[in-house]
């Protein structure tokens, strides 16, 4: 306990002699600069849809650009291609949710943590839905909502694109029937659709508004019960670059950014959850300094 | 102290971020790093269960966060006629309907059909040149059967059909075009006519009821059994039945400007609609009238007649002949529609246009109409497209603008011309997405490029969605693709 204080106070001062969260964007930071971006420099970036927010607003502080000039140098892509592409090396660095396959020879670590979500319409009743009951619906094994007191309508499935996060998350956390989940019906609002994403897009963002966003197990997705474990599907979101990019390769640097305290500090500005402890344990990266 | 020190240290920490979060991410900051905040205070976050430090140092990195604005937040707005899925058009609701999503909404904003849709398209036809909007939508399920409705809602048929063709009276809709079997719908809903509640549906060979749409002076062009054509009215009366005169063709054109080109034992004339021939049968071959102008045949050799049949220009034995109620071509070669002489001007070639013909002159572009009057754009160096009394045109230096018939600029940077489906006013849609009128008042941003009785789609990143051209840029209705990752 003797740590806390000054490393708090180190924390903080930290935070706010980098530039990122000095109170005038302009102000001069205490500290020079050990590195600097620039538009020949900064590595080819893929990110998942979900991870897309982090990837442009990374970029945009890197670049010193607004958001959407940024978003035109990320790789907008589903969580499989993106990793695909890390693999191919059609692309230098990766945000993207860790659920599904990574290709060998990659380098990851977590750098936030989302959820696995369930909306359903507005008029439906049903507020919470168990982890079987979820399989049931999502393996095609119950097609009515009548099972679960939600009515007697369909249930229809708002299925997402093959190799999504979400997707393979579903898959994984709670098991499903994939042709059936990547039938994708983007536009339902009646009574008995079901949809399912993460956190930060369905919630934060506002994709799922407009739904009702329901219970797992009883436990209503928050902040809280998704950092405190309580909340039964939690993903990660991973940064991954090649294992063998070198020590001082941009890619590499803005991977040891990102997980070092500064870039946890900009991720959790940004609406992102902050990874779990364990995984945020790592040793520090050599010969850097705030 | 030590309690008070440290919330107080993060709290200025993350109050510097400085960020302007909206709402929602406020929501979350409030969820989630004010907890952190507690946990701090408890000591939960500087050290872990194994003793390493929970935050570790990276690199020092030069950023700037100046232009950094908020992350966007989405909303969806949108109503429903019913809780229930909705396969049918739930009518009577009011206001414009309005594709979106694969199903339909009103213009105030609730949905009155689920996604069941491949395409809704506004019912329009084409006559001497000019396109006319009905106020029909024709639907097309997943299926690929077809249905009409009401472009307000007031009345639809069911997915009934195999084809859906939109002509002047409404829509022929077809159910079975082997049977013959189609029904007529006006804008009301009314049926103009039924085929199978007509006798004469006996007499027209099979799978040629789409002919019926072919449709002028009250008459529809259709096909008897024994392979020759005639002229069918609304009520299943045939032209010249009873009067006399001749009701059955070798070959007929459907009627245009009041005329209908008709061969019978070999020869091609005209017939009016009281089906008296206006110009007598004395062709070899004949097309149908274009404006005031058709094209004859007459001993090998090609001539365009007028509209009483005068001889007004002799183009000799070419081997292909077309004519426009704009321009004339001939082997290549185009004529202009009012004096009939090849098009060039002042030295330069006509390229031909919806008005006539355009050429690019030293300073400009000047269009010469098919009614004799010119039009100029100085600046100009290609005209591009002309719709509903916007011209638009390729500047010299390669930028493109919308220009009215005064060379007023309505919009520059123009994408391209974009005509209600309903109401038939032309728009200009800049390459960024503004949606601008003829008088160069801006109606929309993030125009899709489709504008219904003055209701724009717009898109916004996920967000897809109708606002009114007149409006302050809110939603009627909007609905968010939540389908990636």
């Amino acid at each position: 306990m003797k740590k806390l204080l000054p490393l708090t106070i180190i924390l903080a001062l930290a935070l706010s002699a980098c530039g990122d969260f000095a109170p005038e964007a302009t102000a001069e930071p205490s500290a020079a600069p050990e590195y600097s971006f620039t538009e020949e420099t900064y590595p080819a970036l893929a990110a998942s849809a979900a991870a897309e927010e982090l990837a442009d607003a990374v970029t945009a502080i890197m670049l010193g650009t607004d958001r959407e000039t940024a978003a035109e140098r990320v790789i907008s892509c589903t969580s499989a291609e993106a990793w695909d592409s890390l693999g191919s090396g059609a692309c230098a660095i990766v945000i993207a949710a860790g659920a599904g396959d990574i290709p060998d020879g990659v380098e990851t670590e977590a750098i936030a943590q989302d959820a696995l979500v369930f909306y359903v319409s507005e008029s439906n009743p049903v507020d919470s839905l168990t982890l079987r009951e979820l399989e049931d619906i999502f393996d095609g094994d119950e097609t009515s909502w009548d099972a679960f007191g939600g009515g007697e309508e369909d249930i229809i499935i708002m299925g997402r694109e093959a190799g999504s996060g979400s997707v393979a998350a579903l898959s994984s956390l709670v098991g499903c029937d994939e042709e059936l989940v990547t039938a994708v019906n983007e536009y339902e609002t009646a009574s008995g659709v079901i949809g399912f994403g993460f956190y930060y897009p369905c919630v934060t963002q506002g994709l799922a508004d407009g739904y009702k966003i329901i219970s797992v197990e009883g436990v209503a997705p928050s902040a809280e019960t998704v950092a405190s474990g309580e909340y039964p599907l939690t993903v990660e979101y991973l940064v991954g670059i090649s294992s063998s990019a070198a020590e001082d390769s941009p890619e590499r640097t803005l991977y040891d950014w990102l997980c070092g305290s500064v870039g946890q500090a900009f991720i959790s500005s940004q609406g992102y959850f902050a990874p779990s402890a364990a995984e945020n344990s790592a040793p520090e990266a050599e010969g850097v300094t705030e | 102290m030590k309690k008070l020190i440290i919330p107080m240290a993060l709290v200025i920490a993350l109050l510097l971020t400085g960020c302007g979060l909206s709402e929602q991410i406020a929501a979350v900051r409030e969820e989630y790093i004010d907890p952190a905040i507690e946990r701090a205070d408890s000591g939960d976050l500087s050290v872990q269960d194994d003793g390493t430090d929970a935050l570790r140092a990276g690199p020092n990195v030069s950023t700037d966060r100046s232009l950094l604005g908020d992350a966007p937040v989405y909303e969806a707005v949108f109503e429903r006629a019913q809780s229930g899925y909705m396969s049918s058009l739930v009518t009577g609701r009011g206001g414009t309907l309005l594709p979106i999503g694969g199903g339909l909404a009103t213009s105030e904003g609730e949905i009155v059909l689920d996604p069941v849709l491949a395409s809704v398209t506004p019912a329009s036809f084409v006559t001497d040149g000019v396109e006319y909007q009905t106020q029909i939508y024709i639907l097309e399920n997943s299926d690929g059967m077809f249905a009409a409705c009401s472009a307000y809602g007031e009345w639809t048929t069911g997915f009934d059909y195999t084809e859906i063709i939109a002509f002047e009276p409404g829509v022929l809709c077809i159910s079975d075009a082997e049977q013959n079997l189609a029904v007529c719908y006006n804008n009301e809903g009314e049926i103009l006519f039924d085929t199978s509640q007509l006798s004469s549906r006996y007499e027209l060979m099979s799978g040629t009821v789409s002919s019926l749409a072919q449709y002028g002076s009250g008459y529809m062009l259709c096909q008897f059994t024994n392979g020759q054509y005639g002229f069918m009215d609304m009520d299943g009366q045939f032209l010249n039945r009873y009067t006399g005169g001749v009701s059955y063709f070798d070959e007929a054109r459907p009627f245009t400007n009041g005329r209908a080109a008709v061969c019978s034992n070999g020869s091609w004339g005209y017939l009016d609609a009281e089906g008296n021939f206006i110009i007598e049968r004395q062709y070899e071959d004949a097309t149908s009238f274009a404006g005031n102008n058709a094209a004859v045949l007459s001993g090998g050799n090609w001539s365009i007649i007028d509209s009483t049949g005068a001889v007004r220009l002799e183009l000799g034995a070419v081997s292909s002949v077309e004519v426009t109620p704009s321009y004339i071509l001939a082997d290549g070669t185009y004529y202009t529609v009012n004096d009939y002489t090849e098009a060039v001007f002042y030295g330069y070639t006509g390229v031909p246009c919806e008005e006539g013909f355009w050429v690019r002159g030293a300073n400009g572009v000047r269009v010469f109409r098919s009614d004799g009057t010119q039009v100029y754009f100085s600046g100009a160096a290609e005209l591009l497209d002309i719709s509903g009394g916007l011209y638009l045109v390729e500047l010299a230096d390669g930028s493109t603008a919308a220009m009215d018939e005064y060379s007023r600029v309505a919009a520059a940077d123009v994408d391209s011309l974009v005509t209600d489906g309903l109401t038939g006013v032309c728009y200009a849609l800049t390459q960024d997405g503004q949606l601008y009128d003829s008088s160069g008042v801006l109606m929309a941003e993030n125009c899709a490029g489709t504008v219904l009785n003055t209701y724009v789609l717009c898109e916004d990143g996920p967000m897809t969605g109708w606002k009114a051209a007149s409006g302050a840029g809110e939603w009627i209705i909007c609905l968010i693709d939540n389908t990636s990752d």
